[in-house]
């Protein structure tokens, strides 16, 4: 068992020759893990550009329900938080038990203190009916329908009379619902992503008209190009005949609505960044557009609960990376206060750390994200 | 072992929350969609630099810790690009015109 001897300190695995390579291993290691955190988030990130790309509005309108202050003080709290824990690691460095004991207890608070503000944040959103998952079919009411309870909410102004939800709100909200439900007996399966219901349509081809699903209109003349003076002419003739020239090719139900006006600016990429914030409405150019539920575009009061899915995912992930953590520095701590670390023997307390702030890394772009769209 | 000095915590720390006041005090500046997101995303990439670089040491560690974490991030942002590539390419509403939906039609 020669191979087994200990020739250096108590702590340093028979593999490493020296406790420098043992703590550069243990690092490399929670890089890796880190890396693949970054690749977890980073799923979430995408469905966030891709949903904000193209449902700006939705965003721009739905985060008005987030506290602002709120999401500040977290920062704050958890950049804090980030402090005490490098300020830790140095302690656990140099020797200082003592003061690697507060920092841990400190950062520990940090913890504690952004997941109270977190609870706060979602139980004023449950509050409001906002939730996640199938509780999260959520129409806002519109205040200027009869339901409205002005007597409830006449001390409010006009920017918190959205927030203020009476019974008679939560009725109309049912009943808008069991309108929906309606539909979806009828056979218009309103799952269907980018479904809207035939009263909200907007529809320059006359849809309307047919008076909806129920009797479908005849088939959609399909057109990439508009067709030229000449075949437009030649057509003419077979007019009488009922032949009508066949549409030029293009996708089955496609209507020339559909295909849409260029983007302004370059195209492909760039242009979808450049019109990211205007879908559905005339490029204003960088004038604040801050929608209400009135001049929120109608095909998006259908997607409201696109943001408070991805709210609920991205910072719900975030929380529970928030809890591991407190349980992780929770766990050093214990070890701390029976005097473990050392200037030999720091890893554990490093690469907790490293965690921790790899949280806050996460929140740090998080923050501006879903608390501050403009 | 590297101890990192006490005042780069400290002014680190301090950036930080300075940059995070800035980002809040940047939004109510109206620079449009594009760029209030962009000069968000500057700061709070610039913010992510100071707590990996000092925070996590890898300004005094080897590089090849940094190397990984970049290359993740790069990779990310490259799927971001691809995605991102066809924004507003697609009609606002699926099968708006014939009152067939997506799933009818491929029930059909």
């Amino acid at each position: 068992m020669s191979d087994h001897e200990h020739h250096g300190p108590d702590n340093l695995a028979h593999h490493f020759e020296s406790l420098e390579q043992q703590t550069e291993a243990n690092k490399l290691g929670m890089w890796a893990f880190l890396v693949t955190e970054v690749l977890m988030f980073g799923g979430l990130f995408l469905a966030y550009a891709t949903y904000r790309a193209n449902h700006f509005p939705v965003f721009e309108y739905c985060h008005w329900f987030l506290d602002t202050k709120l999401g500040a003080i977290n920062t704050a709290v958890l950049l804090a938080s980030s402090l005490t824990m490098a300020l830790g690691v140095r302690a656990a460095q140099l020797g200082q038990q003592k003061l690697l004991l507060g920092m841990l207890v400190l950062t520990f608070m940090g913890g504690v203190g952004f997941m109270g503000i977190k609870t706060i944040e979602y139980t004023s959103k449950f509050k409001k009916d906002l939730y996640w998952g199938q509780g999260n079919l959520y129409y806002p009411v519109d205040k200027k329908n009869a339901y409205y309870d002005k007597t409830v909410n006449a001390d409010l102004g006009p920017d918190q009379e959205r927030f203020a939800w009476t019974e008679q709100d939560k009725l109309y909200r049912i009943y808008e619902l069991e309108n929906y439900y309606f539909h979806y007996k009828k056979g218009v399966d309103w799952f269907t992503p980018h479904y809207i219901p035939p009263e909200y349509r907007v529809d320059p081809e006359g849809y309307a008209d047919h008076g909806g699903p129920a009797e479908p209109p005849p088939p959609p003349v399909v057109s990439v190009e508009a067709p030229s003076a000449e075949a437009q002419a030649a057509a003419q003739p077979d007019a009488e005949a009922e032949s009508v020239a066949e549409p030029v090719v293009g996708l089955a139900g496609m209507t020339s609505s559909d295909i849409g006006t260029p983007a302004i600016g370059p195209q492909g990429m760039t242009a979808g960044v450049l019109n990211a914030g205007f879908t559905g409405l005339e490029p204003d150019h960088g004038h604040r557009t801050h929608f209400t539920w009135d001049t929120l575009p109608d095909s998006e009061k259908q997607r409201v609960h696109i943001f408070f899915q991805i709210y609920y995912a991205m910072t719900g992930l975030h929380g529970i990376h928030v809890l591991v953590g407190m349980g992780l520095i929770a766990w050093v701590g214990v070890r701390a206060a029976g005097g473990a670390f050392g200037p030999t023997n720091f890893d554990a307390v490093e690469i907790v750390g490293l965690y921790w702030h790899l949280v806050d890394l996460i929140w740090i772009f998080l923050f501006p994200l879903l608390y501050l769209i403009h | 072992m590297h101890v990192a000095p006490l005042w780069s915590m400290f002014a680190v720390f301090g950036a930080l929350m300075v940059l995070t006041v800035l980002t809040v005090a940047a939004i109510q500046i109206d620079l449009g969609p594009m760029w209030n997101v962009i000069l968000a995303m500057a700061i709070a990439v610039v913010k992510a630099l100071l707590v990996a670089a000092f925070f996590m040491h890898l300004w005094w560690d080897r590089p090849f810790n940094a190397y990984l974490i970049s290359a993740a991030v790069v990779f990310v942002a490259l799927m971001l690009v691809y995605i991102l590539v066809d924004t507003d390419r697609y009609s606002d509403v699926v099968g708006e015109g014939d009152g067939v939906n997506t799933l009818q039609r491929a029930t059909q």
